[in-house]
């Protein structure tokens, strides 16, 4: 019996990798154990960051705008911090498939989520399991106002055409996600124009887009970052920034048709988990903040239809909190919270 | 009667049963269909072919049983994929790798040590260089980090 | 003349050294990628984006393109060889070409999957080159209706693959559509099914299972029976010649066109395509009760339609940055990246980057077939290595590949459950391929569903007035009925030839057997 004799040699093996295994616990328990005796602050002088490859984590599946976003922050901050960043694309249920992978991870700084104005909406829906508040906010980024789409042969010219369509008839309005920042501003949009949209949500907005232009949907609330790559192929009805946006002139804005209300911005950022020490979010703050000063960074911005959204961490959290104040009471009335 | 895939077919109707009861924690949703909707159709036709597939096990003759020709080496090579993904974090990919190649190999009676020791060293070095150094996959290091 | 003038411009362009160099580097990584189980084209590509960062735009399009191509192809070489598909998309060519192996023709099966793939990627570049425009209109005209319909119609093909086992069959089907379900609802954001744990909030991981389903099941069948049953044949590396090949060219045809349709939909990639070329092929063949048992037909409809979603894959990419499949999702960020907006105004502001990555995909399918030929051999003499050896690296990849998808070990765990579930269901005699099958379709079948019906003005009936819609409905009814159709023609048939009732029906009993 030839075979029970390596059944032998195999329980050897396991035996001696136990043994290794519980030398190696040991070892990083003696790495640790010093430190335990330093006051916190002595510890907070000697962080060195950032040590290892860092992990830039998005929602969004890749080339979406946030994935691009990410990836150009994570090559150019690779030469501001001084290690290697990679982009890890965490796709599904309305982005909190990312946040959640990310409450998975130690709270060291070295995964970092990108987040956008969708964090104060769904992530306070019933069944989340983690909201704004498990987060910390490193930096805001950039702005992408909202933009409406119909198709470029819709009956629909102008903003008016189509909210008066709206009040004889169903129109569905579709776009990423439930409970999404487009969600919401779609709601806000009817509730101002006194009419109800029929929310559609899809897995990105492009797919959204898509099925606009094919005219299975009637209109799609997304980015105007979008229209970038569908310009004469789609119409946009209106954007909520400010002002006009340089790249899309034609473009009014919902402020200028008369609802000032709806004049607000997708904004995305940098966030980490809660427990983070100060100084390693200040350190991931400044090394991005510098990345965002390098030229092919503002290309990017100008190419792509983008505002700057530079706010630091404090601001950014003061924001976050207050949105997310306003975003409650949205969702309430819409019937998704209770 | 095959007592084999009765069995199965009773585990199929246990399962279903179970993720049935699952299905009530889901949230209302005001739309043609919700979140229940799907799953529950799946586990009604789950649990009706089952039901089928046991009606016609009863005139079926069981004339050749299921069995494992040699258990015991599934159960070590079982336990050695168990004990890999027990010491992957701890002791690192780049030390259990090598010696779970080694032991399987041993397992299923690879009995030249050349050969084998050198399978698992450029196995493991072909991942170090490529995956790890060059691709930036982040496997845990275990002891070596 | 004009794009005739630019592909000229861009074959210029690609034929320089460098230009061959990031074409030949990315065929050869993209081998790589594809035979190993669990790394595919996208997670390649995805892998290789910060290499690409230095280059020049251009030359890191090339790279990244040939890099597509060959991880395409490349999951089928495994395939044929070990029973394990290397990518998902090469699962239907397990099943014919591991058969080959086993009768010694892995050969064959190799240069026939390699011939079928070349032909379906430079037919597939040709669509994109002239019919840009009608293909992103055609996939312009797939809402969710259209989406599910084409789904379902995918789903038929379990009829054509469960054989004698039929109940069994649909149990494993049904069990891996439920499966699809697990994980955050996207019009609640309920977690269903997940337990509390949070990795499975994305559902299971496809990759990872499929990994398990056929690489850790047929290990542990190697395991437990050491390899027995298993013939290398001396003649392991023949080459089938020119009269065999010629015989396929009407299924690697139709099947590129099938391939070059699915790949310009974004939504639909080539783990879709392989499984309805298999089954187009199965339907129209004189002797579809060979397929299965190892016939080269069987391996030419999958690897023809695979490679063939590649290059369309880009047509709604370039023409209005969507991506036509996860690994062009990666492309759209690569050409970001570097500061080109995909749309209309790409032709117009940098058609030198445009055509030269056209022109490069051609050159890259005929380095693919030079590489590819080259290597047949090789791949034969790893056959004669020990079954212990072959069944410890099976193992190896798969737990790499597993724990490349999403960095985690949740996903290798995940495989080895699914592994040991394969194993167990192998043990008593139920069919894997539904399985596969079903988790590759389950989320594009229940989410259009629920979306058409939120679109539908007049509710359910939007499958049926929505013309695209009703065709692929009523093919899955032709299609979900086709055994049975079949069955009678072959009774009528042998009945014709004036054998027996009793005769005709062992017949058909003959062909639903393995």
């Amino acid at each position: 019996m030839k075979s029970k004799k390596f059944v032998w040699v195999l329980a050897l093996v396991f035996a001696l990798s136990l043994v290794v295994a519980g030398c190696g616990g040991g070892k990083n328990g003696d790495k640790e154990s010093p430190k335990q005796g330093e006051t916190p602050k002595q510890q907070a002088q000697e962080v060195k960051f950032p040590t290892k490859p860092i992990t830039i984590v998005t929602g969004s599946s890749p080339g979406a705008p946030i994935d691009v976003m990410a990836r150009l922050l994570a090559k150019l901050g690779e030469k501001t911090l001084g290690v290697p960043i990679s982009v890890l694309n965490k796709v599904g249920g309305s982005g909190t498939i990312a946040l959640s992978y990310n409450q998975t991870q130690p709270a060291d700084g070295y995964t970092v989520n990108t987040e956008a104005t969708g964090i104060t909406s769904i992530l306070q829906m019933a069944g989340s399991p983690y909201t704004y508040k498990d987060f910390e906010y490193v930096i805001r980024v950039q702005m992408d106002p909202f933009a409406l789409y119909v198709a470029k042969d819709s009956p629909y010219k102008t903003l008016d055409d189509f909210l008066k369509a709206a009040k004889s008839k169903k129109i569905r309005v579709g776009g990423y996600g439930k409970g999404s920042p487009h969600n919401i501003i779609t709601y806000d949009l009817g509730k101002k124009a006194g009419v109800e949209f029929e929310w559609v949500p899809f897995n990105s907005g492009n797919d959204a887009i898509m099925n606009v232009m094919g005219g299975h949907l009637d209109a799609a609330m997304s980015n105007i970052s979008a229209y970038a790559s569908k310009k004469g192929e789609v119409r946009v009805l209106a954007v909520s920034s400010d002002e006009r946006v340089n790249f899309a002139p034609e473009v009014p804005t919902f402020k200028e048709l008369g609802y000032p209300e709806l004049t607000r911005y997708h904004w995305r950022g940098l966030i980490v988990k809660k427990g983070t020490p100060k100084e390693i979010i200040q350190k991931l703050h400044d090394g991005f903040k510098k990345a965002m000063e390098d030229p092919e960074w503002k290309k990017y911005m100008e190419s792509s239809g983008m505002l700057d959204g530079y706010l630091p961490p404090d601001k950014f959290k003061e924001a976050v909190y207050a949105q997310a104040d306003n975003d409650l009471k949205v969702l309430k009335e819409m019937g998704l919270l209770k | 009667m095959k007592k084999g895939t009765l069995v199965i077919n009773v585990l199929f109707i246990v399962a279903s049963v179970f993720l049935f009861i699952e299905t009530f924690k889901f949230p209302y949703f005001k739309g043609p269909v919700g979140p229940a909707g799907m799953p529950r159709l799946l586990i009604f036709i789950l649990v009706a072919l089952n039901l089928i597939s046991i009606w016609q096990n009863r005139s079926l003759k069981d004339d050749k049983p299921v069995k494992i020709e040699s258990p015991w080496r599934i159960i070590a090579g079982t336990a050695l994929i168990l004990l890999y993904l027990a010491l992957f974090n701890s002791l690192g990919y780049f030390v259990v790798t090598p010696l779970f190649l080694i032991a399987m190999m041993f397992l299923m009676q690879v009995r030249r040590p050349v050969m084998v020791i050198s399978v698992a060293v450029i196995f493991t070095l072909v991942v170090y260089f490529f995956f790890y150094k060059e691709l930036m996959l982040p496997l845990p290091l275990g002891l070596l980090g | 003349m004009e794009l005739l003038q630019n592909l000229l411009q861009g074959l210029e362009i690609t034929f320089t050294w460098q230009g061959i160099l990031a074409v030949a580097a990315g065929v050869f990584i993209g081998i790589l990628f594809g035979l190993t189980p669990g790394l595919d084209a996208t997670s390649g590509v995805a892998l290789m984006l910060p290499f690409t960062y230095p280059m020049p735009a251009t030359i890191a399009l090339l790279f990244l393109g040939g890099l597509y191509c060959a991880a395409s192809y490349a999951g089928s070489i495994t395939a044929i060889c070990l029973g394990v598909p290397g990518t998902p998309a090469a699962a239907a060519t397990a099943l014919d070409g591991y058969p080959l192996m086993k009768k010694g023709r892995a050969g064959e099966a190799l240069f026939v999957s390699l011939y079928s793939s070349v032909i379906g990627g430079l037919i597939s570049t040709v669509f994109l080159v002239l019919l840009m425009g009608p293909l992103v209109k055609m996939a312009l005209s797939f809402g969710p209706a259209e989406y599910f319909s084409l789904a379902l119609f995918g789903l038929t093909v379990i009829a054509s693959l469960v054989g004698r086992q039929f109940i069994k069959g649909f149990i494993v089907a049904v069990l891996g559509l439920l499966i699809s379900t697990v994980g955050m609802d996207a019009y609640t954001s309920y977690p269903r099914f997940t337990f509390g744990i949070p990795e499975l909030f994305e559902g299971i991981s496809f990759v990872p299972a499929m990994v398990g389903l056929f690489a850790v099941s047929e290990a542990l069948v190697n395991l437990e029976k050491l390899g027995a049953g298993r013939v290398v044949s001396a003649v392991a590396n023949r080459i089938p010649g020119w009269k065999e090949i010629k015989k396929l060219h009407g299924i690697i045809l139709i099947n590129s066109f099938i391939g070059s349709f699915l790949g310009a939909l974004p939504g639909v990639g080539a783990a879709t395509a392989c499984w309805v070329s298999y089954n187009q092929a199965q339907r129209m063949s004189k002797h579809p009760e060979k397929f299965g048992t190892g016939i080269l037909e069987g391996v030419a409809a999958p690897e023809s339609s695979n490679n063939a979603t590649v290059s369309t894959a880009l047509a709604p990419l370039l023409a209005l940055g969507v991506p036509g499949s996860a690994t062009a999702a990666v492309l759209l960020g690569a050409l970001i990246m570097h500061g080109l907006q995909p749309g209309p105004e790409l032709f117009k502001k940098a058609p030198d980057v445009v055509y030269a990555l056209l022109a490069s995909l051609f050159v890259a399918n005929i380095i693919m077939g030079i590489l590819g030929y080259f290597g047949i051999r090789l791949w034969t003499s790893f056959l004669k290595l020990p079954i212990g050896v072959l069944t410890a690296l099976i193992f190896g990849f798969a737990f790499l590949g597993a724990f490349g998808v999403r960095y985690t070990l949740i996903d290798v765990i995940i495989m080895l459950a699914f592994g040991f579930l394969g194993y167990i269901l192998r043990k008593f005699e139920f069919p894997l391929p539904p399985l596969v099958l079903a988790l590759v379709l389950g989320f594009m079948v229940e989410d259009n569903f629920r979306r058409a019906l939120m679109i539908s003005n007049n509710g359910a009936l939007i499958f049926v007035t929505k013309p695209l819609s009703l065709v692929f409905l009523i093919l899955a009814i032709l299609s979900l009925f086709a055994p049975y159709i079949q069955t009678q023609w072959a009774i009528r048939k042998a009945r014709r030839e004036g054998k027996t009732v009793e005769e005709a029906l062992e017949e058909v009993s003959r062909m639903f057997s393995d």
